[in-house]
């Protein structure tokens, strides 16, 4: 392990670092099979310190759903690696591996495909308590009792089946499902965006208040730069594999230093008409992740008024701009 | 100004095997020429199934529209119409967008072939005529080298892209009428951020009224002049956007407004509605919001308000209009987050 | 309960009644021959109902115990070749690379022999074919078709998020595999079995009827399709009797599956 830099209290403080992450996915393309490659993630390095809900915001291809799912290995990194307190997460056997699987958990985006739509949702809950043992019989159903209690569930909705529920209703059962194992992290992975705005808030209240009470460390998926603003600590942007912008929320809400992060803020809508915003639509589709641009990933349809061709040749790597706030841009600080 | 488009008592029902979902009761609005009105809801409110039934595009069965449904366009019912009158009226007269720009088009045919060909379905022009005006339309709703991209297959364009063909295509005829239904829900911010500026130039330059249909309040803000908020089947207040949102008269537009996050500026707290949008096989009686409202009396148990004027252009279907005070004072019923 | 499958289940609730219930339907034995010389090919009578057949036999008798054979043929042989097909199917389709390419080439392989020839070779080497070794060769030469059909399934299930979310809750693989995907693949399989039924009951009576299904003087629906064709003019009773019978739980079997197709959607429960 490569921390004896770090001062003792900081590294504890940190419950899951990602190392300089890799993944790239084979894309078979035409008759004749040319082999490209998707680096769906591309050399990221994250760092979640214990308690805190880092929001990884993106739009579609950037990378973020894969990044969530290589932070639990639920999928193999090609390269760099993930330690979660120390383990590293690629030395696990199967076997440990799931043990390991108590510790870290998984919410899906869509409550009705994560859910077997052939058991019952209380059986759904209890499951995994009893396969890691947690408890047995009455005791196991009484703790799922506990948990429907828990995410707001009537407890008597045990023996309904997932599409006996509402859209809401189901996501507080996967929820369950999640801290049915009394996991320390859990990767949200855009928990709400499948929610209705009334129902949202309740899951994001929901989450915000289960965090607290179980002192647990998210790490939120989401393209929704208003839902992550809500609940996030920190936030990760990400474009095209990379990291282009990593800060506290307060910080990157007020003072956005990349030019992504910049157009992502003026283009999300804001419900008041009378709102006064800086507005700024980005020209083009972002490039496809196969062959991404050269240099900066973004100067393809980056609008910075020092945009030159530094930006073409040489990728900016994610710098500390101010206190609490990273970037990869060349000119974050000249705008 | 006389209504281009005028909705009266649109009432469509679905039979269902837990019984008969009454999608839209008695729904009326009136679409202004030039003007954007919005429809707002969550899902199951029957926004969608409004814009649909207003071309008689609602499958019959199980769809059913009541017969005292009226659809007023230039003098005439559309509910009324059949064959070729209808076929004239959609895509000639009204035009839609759908959500999903994948599924709304051909995969097998060129995405220039599917302009030109609703083009010919409505004008008397040649191959040639058409194939100019389809990339005439390509370049308008600002689909770069609209020439390369004329035989380009669905596939091979972005999803951004595809949804500026299905403009082109809704707009090739010189519609009056543009029904967009949730047109950006499928794109990334950015991109719907280059649809939403695209639409609202288009409705300037050629004089559209469009009926957009949405369920993001915050698209809404920043583009229509008047809002209808839907809830269970209904419509629940009627305001221009800038009354809306500044001073919402219904409980329900309240609590939407104040359980939607923003993102520019910090919150303390979500106050969710409490409880999930009922079936429409069982609205609940009186007011059908009665349920999750914070301020319901036993007057809204037992009788449902209608669409109660509420100022010089507003209405709302509440009987605070009428007895404002009934209105419980801001409570903490705040879930989650001090 | 879907009507399709109420339909279907109370014909074959009949056919099988009175399939088990033959010796109370018909008082006479399927094997006895009374008077082959007066009795032969005797048309429906009070006393022969459907009439008797070269050898004097009740039709009717040899119609329900023939049934009786070939329905249990059928459905014994049927649930042999699920269970198998099922297994290698979702062994093939959990455990993926390496298994699934060995275990489908077997199966390319054996889809690749018409079923019938590989019958008929093995009735030749095997001549004293017993009825439970009629069934074991049927069951053990027809699952190649179910594991094909399991496996494509297991493939489409194995990647919705409720097994990602298995996994990532820490179940193990045979967990997995019997919790939550066998269960939602059930529904395609048991349409496919019902459908099979009717299938094998058909080829039963095309071995019986080519000789090497069920041996004489055992009554089959299909030996006695065999027995009336040479007659079939003169005594069509003979063979029209288990020819319509077959017609008829082929039929509801068809039915049946039809109906388990539709209601086999939870929603629609």
């Amino acid at each position: 392990m490569s921390a004896p830099a770090q001062s003792p209290r900081v590294s504890t403080d940190i419950l899951v670092e990602i190392d300089r992450l890799v993944k790239e996915f084979p894309v078979e393309r035409g008759l004749l099979a040319t082999r490209d490659v998707l680096r769906a993630v591309n050399d990221v390095s994250l760092a979640l310190r214990r308690g805190e809900i880092l929001g990884l915001v993106g739009e579609s291809g950037s990378g973020k759903t894969t990044l969530g799912r290589c932070a639990i290995r639920l999928i193999q990194p090609t390269d760099g690696r993930v330690m979660f307190e120390g383990t590293d997460l690629a030395t696990l056997s199967a076997r440990d591996l799931r043990r390991f699987r108590r510790r870290m958990q998984l919410v899906f985006q869509d409550p009705s495909g994560s859910l077997n739509p052939r058991m019952k949702v209380g059986d759904a809950v209890r499951e995994p308590i009893e396969v890691h043992d947690i408890a047995r019989g009455s005791r196991a159903r009484a703790r799922v009792a506990e948990l429907f209690g828990e995410v707001g569930l009537d407890p008597s909705y045990v023996d309904r089946y997932p599409h006996e529920l509402s859209g809401g209703q189901r996501q507080r059962v996967g929820i369950a499902r999640a801290l049915s194992v009394e996991p320390q992290f859990v990767v949200l992975d855009e928990p709400v965006s499948a929610l209705d705005v009334s129902v949202q808030a309740q899951v994001l209240n929901l989450l915000s208040d289960l965090r607290r009470r179980h002192a647990l460390t998210y790490l939120f998926v989401a393209h929704d730069l208003a839902v992550v603003r809500h609940v996030a600590d920190r936030v990760a942007v990400m474009y095209l594999g990379r990291i282009m912008e990593l800060a506290d929320a307060s910080v990157l809400y007020q003072r956005p230093s990349h030019p992504y992060t910049r157009a992502l803020l003026s283009a999300a809508p804001v419900p008041d008409p009378t709102a006064k915003r800086e507005r700024i639509v980005l020209s083009g589709d972002p490039p496809s992740p196969v062959h991404p641009p050269s240099g900066c990933p973004f100067h393809t349809r980056c609008f910075h008024p020092r945009k030159d061709a530094r930006c073409v040749e040489e990728r900016p790597e994610l710098r500390p701009i101010t206190a609490g706030q990273s970037t990869a841009c060349h000119y974050a600080d000249q705008w | 100004m006389t209504p281009l488009l005028s909705v009266r008592n649109l009432s469509v029902s679905f039979a269902t095997p837990r019984g008969v979902a009454r999608a839209v009761d008695d729904v009326s609005f009136d679409l202004l020429p030039g003007e954007t009105l919005a429809l707002v809801g969550e899902s199951g409110c029957g926004k969608t199934v409004t814009a649909l039934s207003l071309l008689k595009l609602i499958p019959e069965p199980p769809g059913r529209t009541d017969p005292r449904s009226r659809v007023e366009y230039a003098g005439t019912n559309v509910l009324a119409l059949g064959g070729e009158a209808l076929r004239q009226v959609r895509g000639g007269q009204i035009a839609m967008v759908f959500q999903e720009p994948t599924t709304s088009l051909n995969p097998v045919l060129t995405v220039g072939s599917q302009i030109a060909e609703t083009v010919r379905a409505h004008r008397e022009t040649d191959r040639a005529g058409a194939r100019e005006r389809a990339v005439g339309m390509m370049r308008l709703a600002g689909i770069p080298e609209p020439e390369e991209r004329y035989g380009s297959y669905p596939h091979q364009l972005s999803g951004g892209l595809k949804q500026r063909i299905m403009i082109a295509i809704a707009l090739s005829c010189e519609p009056r009428i543009l029904i967009a239904d949730e047109p950006t829900t499928a794109l990334d911010v950015t991109i719907q951020a280059q649809i939403i500026e695209l639409l609202s130039d288009l409705r300037k330059r050629l004089g559209l009224a469009v009926l957009l249909i949405s369920h993001d309040l915050g698209l809404v803000a920043g583009i229509a002049d008047r809002v209808a908020v839907m809830y269970a089947g209904r419509i629940v207040e009627e305001a221009t956007t800038a009354d809306l949102f500044a001073r919402p008269r219904h409980p329900y537009t309240e609590g939407l407004l104040q359980a939607a996050p923003r993102v520019d500026r910090p919150q303390a707290a979500l106050a969710a509605i409490p409880g999930s949008v009922p079936s429409a096989t069982a609205w609940p009686s009186g007011c059908r919001f009665h349920p999750r409202c914070p301020h319901a009396w036993d007057r809204c148990i037992r009788e449902e308000p209608g669409l109660l004027q509420a100022g010089a252009t507003r209405s709302s279907r509440c009987w605070l209009v009428v007895e404002p005070e009934r209105r419980r004072p801001a409570t903490t019923a705040v879930t989650g987050t001090a | 309960m879907n009507r399709r499958v109420r339909a279907g289940l109370l014909l074959l609730a009949v056919l099988f009644a009175s399939a088990a219930l033959a010796p109370a339907i018909s008082r006479h034995s399927p094997v006895d021959q009374p008077d082959v010389v007066r009795l032969q090919y005797a048309p429906p009578s009070w006393n022969h109902p459907l009439g008797t057949d070269f050898f004097s036999r009740d039709v009717l008798s040899r119609t329900l115990y023939g049934a009786r054979i070939s329905l249990s043929i059928a459905c014994l042989s049927v649930l042999l070749s699920v269970t198998v097909g099922t297994m290698v199917g979702l062994g093939a389709g959990f455990a993926g690379s390496a298994v699934d390419a060995v275990l489908m080439r077997l199966v390319d392989a054996g889809l690749a022999i018409p079923r019938i020839f590989l019958l008929l070779v093995i009735a030749a080497l095997w001549p004293r074919f017993s009825v439970t070794a009629l069934i074991l060769v049927l069951g053990l030469t027809s699952w190649f078709g179910t594991s094909r059909l399991v496996r494509a399934e297991v493939l489409s299930v194995r990647n919705r998020e409720y097994v990602t979310a298995s996994r990532v809750l820490g179940l193990g693989s045979s967990r997995i595999a019997l919790r939550h995907v066998l269960p939602n693949v059930v529904a395609p399989i048991l349409v496919a079995a019902t459908l099979g039924v009717g299938n094998m009951i058909l080829i039963e009576a095309g071995l019986s009827y080519l000789g090497f299904g069920v041996p004489q003087p055992t009554a089959s629906l299909g030996n006695m399709i065999r027995d009336g064709q040479d007659a079939l003019l003169r005594a069509p009773w003979v063979a029209i009797t288990p020819g319509v019978f077959i017609i008829v739980t082929v039929l509801a079997f068809s039915v049946l599956s039809d109906g388990l197709r539709q209601a086999s959607d939870p929603r629609s429960a």
